[in-house]
Order: structure tokens, then C-alpha cells, then sequence
């Protein structure tokens, strides 16, 4: 379990909290969707579940976060990424193997995972986001969506009980979407906390998210359950959102 | 202890106003070279320490003490470097101190200079001192791109602790190894960057013209008079107290 509270955190040399007061609780099997306009704080809020914020990021930190009942500021990255798993929002940063096999396997060769293990771990996270076939490959000759997808797999093959994913539709063709679809549909079923920031609305609204979190400006405007909040066509309008077009359809439908 | 992300830091510039900040870019730079040439012209402490003193102005002006602290920060590990060589091959404890004081006062004008001059500002006054465009404007473009760069570090060096890698781990040797994650994809982006660079110049007839059209204007305001005074003031000042009290030692000493 993954426990935020009261978190409020200003970057370093920055006047304006990028997150004021933010609590949150995301146990294993909840399926959390973060949206908000650019620079609302959603990649910011992705840094503390795994301690790289305040350990790699300067700046002022209140309250504090709890990985299963570890403080962040008491546990290192490295031992935080035994749990927490995390895919950065610009793949690029990642990749330095020869190949993409290579590269997979990174994550769960730092982790210290058994020879056996980390194959089934790297076959499996590739098939997952559809990249096997190219496992000899250089990252660097792939598409910017096939990039994207070889960075989620870095991370699943880690096989974390939480899964923090910064963009993930960026660049990625409309089967691509569905297949990250399934595989997030997969990781909640067999238990895990899945985590995502998205602009993407129309494609999480099939994911029927437990909870969707709007940020803005740095602060929590609204939570619930997906179709709630899509169905308030007006507040997400307000801030800057489209929803799914089947709530602005009914919302117009009532409208009538 | 060497933290290339803090290192980067000293040529970072902000470009946040200030009284400083608005000067002519000329007087930012003739202060900038008076108090590196200050620090030079004797190892005396008295004139480390009146350097130091008259630098004061410049940093309220600049609001630029969160940065000098950040950059003394980054090199803390020179400076203990510098008095322990000099103190084992003097043996005199007032000199090394001095030669710390020097060291400091250096990298204070620079931290003063690099917050408050836009690299623009720094091409401008390039191309003033008859420096050729190509030249100048590589030096810009080098200037913006460190805190880039910077940021792509950041970027990498988390996106690598995420996967569980242990950056500061082991001894020396060890530790040289453990760069290769980081610094792999640094080149790369780099020179992807630079690629970049090159064909959006291209697309927008870099080089096509001789003559370039400039759009900054700069004046020469009372403040500018009163703050190149100052400099000048120092100056004398600094060389009246060499000549009077103390020897002039070899001007480059360290
Ligand atoms: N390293 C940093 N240093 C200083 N300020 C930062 C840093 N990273 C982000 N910020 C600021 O914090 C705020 C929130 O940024 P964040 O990256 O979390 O936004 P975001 O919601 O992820 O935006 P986007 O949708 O564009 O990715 C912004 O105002 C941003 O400028
Ligand atoms: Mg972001």
C-alpha cells in the first residue's frame, strides 16, 4: 500500500508548490487515473511514490509518503523500485543497451533476480507490449511509440506490486492503445496497483478506473469514480479537459 | 562529493530580473573581469578579503546568494583540495587561506555574472569585442544548452535509480563503472541534440546572410556610469594597496 499524506512539495528555486496538500491511498488492485492540464503536477506526484522526490529532487517537502509502511524519505530509490515500478514520461532517458533484450533485462538484473527468473520476467514483459520479435534490435532504431512501450517493459519485467506509468499513450497508434489496455487490465486483475497520467481520457474511460484524480495547479480538484467526474462535462470543460464524447453527447442529450 | 548535476549548475544561467540584471552588458562584464583580475594581482588576504568585501554590492543587486551558496556547494571538494596542497607544500596556514579566499572570490564574480547576463547578452557582447558570429554564436548556443543537458541528466540518472540501480555503490573503480548507464545515454541525446540543433537552423536559413539584423539595443544608463565607476574605484583602490603595503607577487600565481 501506498500511502500520501499531506504531501505539499516546491522544486527548488520555484516560488509556487507544484503539489499543495495531496492525499492519496493506493493499495495493490486499485487502478488510479491522474489527469490535469501541463504542469498541473502529475509527473511531480509520480516522483514521490518512489522517493525520487526528495531524494534526487531538491526542494521543500511537508508531510510525508508510506510504502507499505516505509517512510520514502527513510528507504533509498533503488530498494523503493523493489516495489514501486516507474515509466518516465520521455523514454529516451533510459536506454544504453545493445539491444533491446538487453535492456529489458536491466531492471531485474539491479534487482538481483535468479538467471530463470528474469528470462521468463523479460519474454513475458516484452509479449506484453508486443516488442519480442524485436528483442535484438538497438532501442535507439525503434519508432518513438515502439520506445515508449520498451520503457513500460523495462519496467514491467521488474515485476513491481505497483506500476506508475507517466503518458503512456504518447505516440502510439490506436492498437498499440488497445494492447497497453489489456495489459493494465491484466496487471489490476492479478493484483497489482496500476497508476496512470494521461491526457488520453477517451482511452481510460475503457479501463473503468477505480478512481480518477484531477489535478490542477498542483492541487487534488477532483477524485472518484471515472464516470462520475466524466459525466460533470462542465467542470472538466473548465479545466481546459475534454471528456469522453459519449458524456458530452448525454450531457447535450440532457441539455435538451 | 562531486555532483555533476551541482557542477552544471555554475553555468546555468536564469535569467532572472534584477537591478543587476538590467545593466548594460558591458558594465556586467568589465565588473565581471575586475574582480577576477582583483583576486589575482597579489596572494595578499588583505586584498582576498577586500575583494570579497566590495563583491557585496553586486550580490544584492544580483539577489544571486542562493546560487553562490549552490555554486561553493559544488566545489567544496576543489576547495578542500586546494588548502591541503597548499598547506603541505608551505606549510603556511595565512596563505593557503588566502588562496582559498581567492578561489572563492572567483567563483562568486562568475556566479554573479553567469545569474544575472542572458547568453544572448554574452553573444552580443562577443560580437562587440570583433569576435566572427560563427564563433560567438556557438558559445551561446553552448551556454543555453548546459542547463538542457542538465535537466537530461536529472532525467536519466532517476529514470536509472528507478530501475533499481545503485549509482553510489562500491569504491572508485567500481563507481567509474557505474557511470556507463548515465553516461551512455547522455551522449547519445547529445548528439541527437546536436542534429536537432543543426537542422532547425537549417530550416530557418542560418548562415544564408552575411548580415545578420540585430534586435537588442542596449543603453548606457546612469547606473551603468555609476557601476563602471565603481569597478574603476576598485581597481585603484586594489592596486594602491598592493603598492603601498605589500609586493606585487607574479600576477598568475596560485
Ligand atoms: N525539476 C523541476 N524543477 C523546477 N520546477 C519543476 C521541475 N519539474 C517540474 N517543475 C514545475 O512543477 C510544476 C508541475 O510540473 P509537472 O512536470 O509535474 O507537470 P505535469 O502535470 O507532469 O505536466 P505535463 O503534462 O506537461 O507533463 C510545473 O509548474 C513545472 O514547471
Ligand atoms: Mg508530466
Amino acid at each position: 500500500m501506498i500511502e500520501i499524506e499531506g504531501v505539499t512539495f516546491t522544486y527548488e528555486g520555484s516560488s509556487k508548490p507544484a503539489l499543495s496538500d495531496v492525499n492519496l491511498r493506493i493499495e495493490e488492485g486499485d487502478f488510479l487515473l491522474v489527469t490535469g492540464l501541463s504542469g498541473s503536477g502529475k509527473s511531480t506526484l509520480l516522483r514521490l511514490l518512489n522517493g525520487l522526490i526528495p531524494h534526487f529532487y531538491r526542494g521543500k517537502m511537508e508531510g510525508r509518503v508510506l510504502v507499505d509502511g516505509i517512510d520514502t524519505r527513510e528507504a533509498s530509490v533503488a530498494s523503493l523500485s523493489k516495489k514501486v515500478g516507474l515509466v518516465f514520461q520521455n523514454p529516451e532517458h533510459m536506454f544504453f543497451s545493445e539491444s533491446v533484450y538487453e535492456e529489458v533485462s536491466f531492471g531485474p538484473k539491479s534487482l538481483g533476480m535468479s538467471k530463470e527468473e528474469m528470462e521468463g520476467a523479460v519474454r513475458w514483459a516484452l509479449e506484453q507490449v508486443g516488442l519480442w520479435d524485436y528483442r535484438m534490435r538497438s532501442p535507439w532504431s525503434l519508432s518513438g511509440g515502439e520506445k515508449k512501450r520498451l520503457s513500460i517493459a523495462c519496467v514491467l519485467a521488474m515485476k513491481t506490486d505497483f506500476l506508475a506509468v507517466d503518458e503512456p499513450t504518447i505516440g502510439q497508434d490506436s492498437l498499440s492503445k488497445e494492447s497497453l489496455l489489456l495489459t493494465f487490465k491484466r496487471l489490476r486483475e492479478e493484483g497489482k496497483g496500476v497508476v496512470v497520467v494521461t491526457h488520453d481520457l477517451e482511452w481510460l474511460d475503457d479501463l473503468h478506473p477505480d478512481e480518477l484524480i484531477l489535478l490542477s495547479r498542483g492541487k487534488v480538484i477532483e477524485r472518484g469514480p471515472s464516470d462520475m467526474i466524466f459525466s460533470s462535462v462542465r467542470d472538466l470543460a473548465i479545466n481546459g479537459l475534454i471528456p469522453p464524447c459519449k458524456y458530452i453527447l448525454s450531457t447535450l442529450v440532457e441539455v435538451k | 562529493m562531486i555532483d555533476p548535476l551541482s557542477m552544471l549548475e555554475i553555468f546555468r544561467s536564469y535569467g532572472r530580473e534584477s537591478t543587476y540584471s538590467k545593466l548594460n552588458p558591458v558594465t556586467k562584464f568589465f565588473l565581471f573581469v575586475v574582480f577576477i583580475i582583483i583576486p589575482l594581482i597579489s596572494p595578499s588576504i588583505f586584498i582576498q578579503i577586500f575583494s570579497l568585501l566590495m563583491q557585496i554590492p553586486l550580490i544584492i543587486m544580483s539577489h544571486s546568494t542562493n546560487r553562490i551558496t549552490r555554486s561553493l556547494r559544488a566545489s567544496t571538494f576543489f576547495i578542500i583540495i586546494l588548502i591541503i596542497l597548499n598547506y603541505l607544500t608551505t606549510f603556511n596556514i595565512i596563505f593557503s587561506i588566502s588562496m582559498v579566499l581567492r578561489l572563492i572570490g572567483m567563483i562568486i564574480a562568475s556566479a554573479i555574472f553567469m545569474t544575472g547576463t542572458d547568453p544572448a547578452e554574452i553573444g552580443d557582447l562577443l560580437s562587440k569585442l570583433r569576435i566572427p558570429f560563427q564563433i560567438s554564436f556557438s558559445f551561446v548556443i553552448a551556454l543555453r544548452f548546459i542547463p538542457v543537458l542538465a535537466d537530461d541528466v536529472m532525467m536519466i540518472i532517476t529514470s536509472q535509480a528507478s530501475r533499481g540501480y545503485e549509482i553510489e555503490k562500491g569504491g572508485f573503480l567500481e563507481r567509474v563503472k557505474r557511470m556507463i548507464p548515465i553516461l551512455i545515454p547522455m551522449i547519445i541525446i547529445a548528439i541527437r541534440r546536436g542534429h536537432q540543433l543543426a537542422e532547425a537552423l537549417e530550416t530557418k536559413a542560418f548562415g544564408v546572410s552575411d548580415k545578420r539584423t540585430s534586435y537588442m539595443r542596449y543603453r548606457v544608463n546612469l547606473l551603468d556610469l555609476l557601476m563602471v565607476s565603481y569597478g574603476l574605484l576598485i581597481l585603484i583602490a586594489g592596486l594602491l594597496i598592493v603598492t603601498t603595503h605589500l609586493e606585487i607577487f607574479p600576477l598568475l600565481q596560485l
